[in-house]
């Protein structure tokens, strides 16, 4: 994996990085989608009860969604009676390319810039990689499935055979879901097929050394939700202190661990063998971690693969003036790094190089991000408690 | 927009995902509109006045605040409150804030944590993360007591 670089050193490259991103943070046919109703081109449902089985809302089931002028609510069982409910609807698919061609754009860009760390092998890898999950619907389970099947068969030989080679070989075994994250850190898997990737090798380590079941006991899985949930929501306060790239790569990074804590709900609930009292507290967690990810997540990739500096900054300040609510409030909805939020309530808009050049002075003060080390160390993605189990049954 | 001041404050020193916490309902998720936010801070703002005033020695006050939550929050669960039990419990939060206002500056210090240890493991309960939880209690302690000068 490739140490962290100063994207905005260089414009195409930060619109680049944030494109990927954009489209991987999920799946790619959802980053699409997600762009196009950022620009306001799409909206998927319509006012008052709409029914929904694509997972735009965030997982596959039946879902009904009410939306009203005043908030709204999601259930999973059907409306009151009587109640008209809409199709969810479907962009057109010729906007669905948008995003895409930004990225393609940029990628084309930066290949012409020749830099170091980033030469065209590896735009062209990320391309093809993003290529291969594109226009896939998420609804369709037999894409998803097909490839989280063959990375679970390549994990339990691969887990099997480190386990045999005993200590310190173990560490491997701890480390194999940091492959994992590296992969979709590095684009070579979106954010969904990652997380429930992720939710599986570790339900897989806890049941060392058989390495065979795909689900946890109440206790591995609430440990699991949990530590998955603290680490993003630590990540999501943690990136205020780096720069630009920094930021993103730690929400993209944190987005991830979210998407996993809700997958490993969604399995322990559709499963069904807790004790109702575990099972409830568990579907709220997962729900908690879906939030985290809806707010502070998700429409954090958009502005940046859109716009330019400038262009992102004015976005935001049409934004911040519209509407009722401070303009703290109103930008949060796209998670603008800090450097952003200072330059809001500048009364013209500064041209292209005075944004960049105010954001790389505010960058001064920030620290530098080594992810490599930090998945390793503090934001590791197996619980201690399973740690503790895979020891013990070395041990044993 | 509530009538009360304290329900304001409160409302304004919780994000969306933060009030989804307060209202959260195991089948049901909700986009968190106006009125919906307003509702969140009313738990909040209920569920720490129920400790720190049980910690003031105000028993009465604080197991009738803790009675009016659970029934909030039964309410919650069938859908979004209506305006006048919105009001209704506005008007029963500012009796606290005046409550609250009548005791001394140290004895309150003390209760405040009592009270942020309520919101706490109200959220813990509702699937926050333990960070998050100790996060949003500060700012709700902070925000409730803010005019009674003891943010």
């Amino acid at each position: 994996m490739k140490p962290e670089m100063d994207e905005l050193k260089e414009v195409p490259v930060h619109r680049w990085f944030s494109s990927a991103r954009a489209l991987m943070v999920c799946e790619p046919y959802y980053g699409c989608v997600h762009a196009l109703v950022c620009l306001g081109r799409f909206t998927p449902y319509s006012l008052g009860w709409n029914r929904s089985q694509t997972g735009l809302a965030g997982q596959d089931a039946v879902k009904f969604i009410y939306v009203g002028p005043d908030g709204g609510q999601t259930v999973l069982n059907a409306p009151p009676v009587g109640a008209p409910i809409h199709r969810e609807r479907f962009p057109d698919p010729n906007d669905l390319d948008l995003l895409w061609q930004i990225h393609c754009d940029m990628g084309a860009k930066v290949a012409e810039l020749r830099l170091h760390d980033l030469d065209s092998q590896r735009i062209h890898e990320v391309r093809r990689s993003i290529d291969s999950f594109r226009k896939k619907n998420p609804a369709d389970h037999g894409a998803r499935d097909a490839a989280l099947r063959a990375r679970l068969l390549a994990a339990r030989p691969d887990l099997l055979r480190l386990w045999d080679r005993g200590f310190p070989g173990i560490e491997d075994v701890r480390n194999y879901p940091v492959v994992l994250v590296e992969d979709y850190l590095d684009f070579r898997v979106p954010g969904y097929v990652a997380a429930e990737l992720l939710g599986i090798v570790i339900a897989m380590i806890a049941d060392a050394p058989r390495f065979s079941h795909f689900l946890m006991d109440s206790e591995c899985t609430r440990a699991s939700i949990m530590h998955l949930a603290d680490l993003a929501y630590n990540l999501l306060q943690r990136r205020k202190r780096y720069n630009v790239g920094g930021y993103y790569t730690l929400t993209y990074l944190a987005g991830l661990y979210a998407s996993a804590a809700r997958s490993v709900a969604a399995r322990a609930r559709d499963a069904a063998e807790l004790e109702k009292n575990d099972l409830s507290q568990i579907v709220l967690m997962g729900n908690n971690a879906d939030e985290l990810f809806a707010h502070h997540v998700g429409p954090a990739f958009m502005l940046p693969s859109l716009f330019d500096p400038k262009g992102m900054l004015e976005f935001l300040q049409h934004w911040a003036a519209a509407g009722k609510g401070t303009p703290e409030e109103k930008v949060a909805h796209f998670s603008p790094p800090p450097a952003y939020l200072r330059l809001l309530d500048t009364a013209t808009t500064p041209d292209e190089p005075q944004v960049l050049e105010h954001i790389r002075e505010a960058e001064n003060t920030l620290d530098r991000l080594d992810v490599n080390v930090l998945i390793r160390q503090e934001a590791h993605p197996v619980p201690q408690t399973i740690a503790d189990r895979l020891m013990a049954a070395r041990r044993g | 927009m509530s009538k009360s001041r304290l329900v304001d404050r409160v409302s304004g020193s919780l994000s969306r995902p933060d009030a989804t916490l307060f209202i959260a309902v195991q089948e049901r998720t909700y986009f968190v509109g106006e009125a919906l936010l307003v509702a969140a801070a009313i738990c909040a703002a209920e569920q720490f006045f129920s400790g720190f005033l049980k910690e003031l020695g105000v028993e009465d006050l604080g197991a009738e605040t803790a009675r009016r939550l659970k029934n909030f929050v039964l309410r919650l669960a069938a859908g979004p409150p209506d305006p006048a039990v919105v009001e209704e419990e506005a008007v029963f939060l500012d009796r606290l804030e005046t409550e609250a206002s009548r005791h001394a500056a140290d004895t309150r210090k003390r209760a405040v944590s009592v009270g942020q240890t309520a919101v706490q493991d109200f959220l813990i309960e509702r699937g926050a993360t333990r960070a998050q939880a100790a996060e949003i209690a500060g700012s709700v302690a902070k925000s409730a007591l803010h005019e009674a000068g003891n943010g």
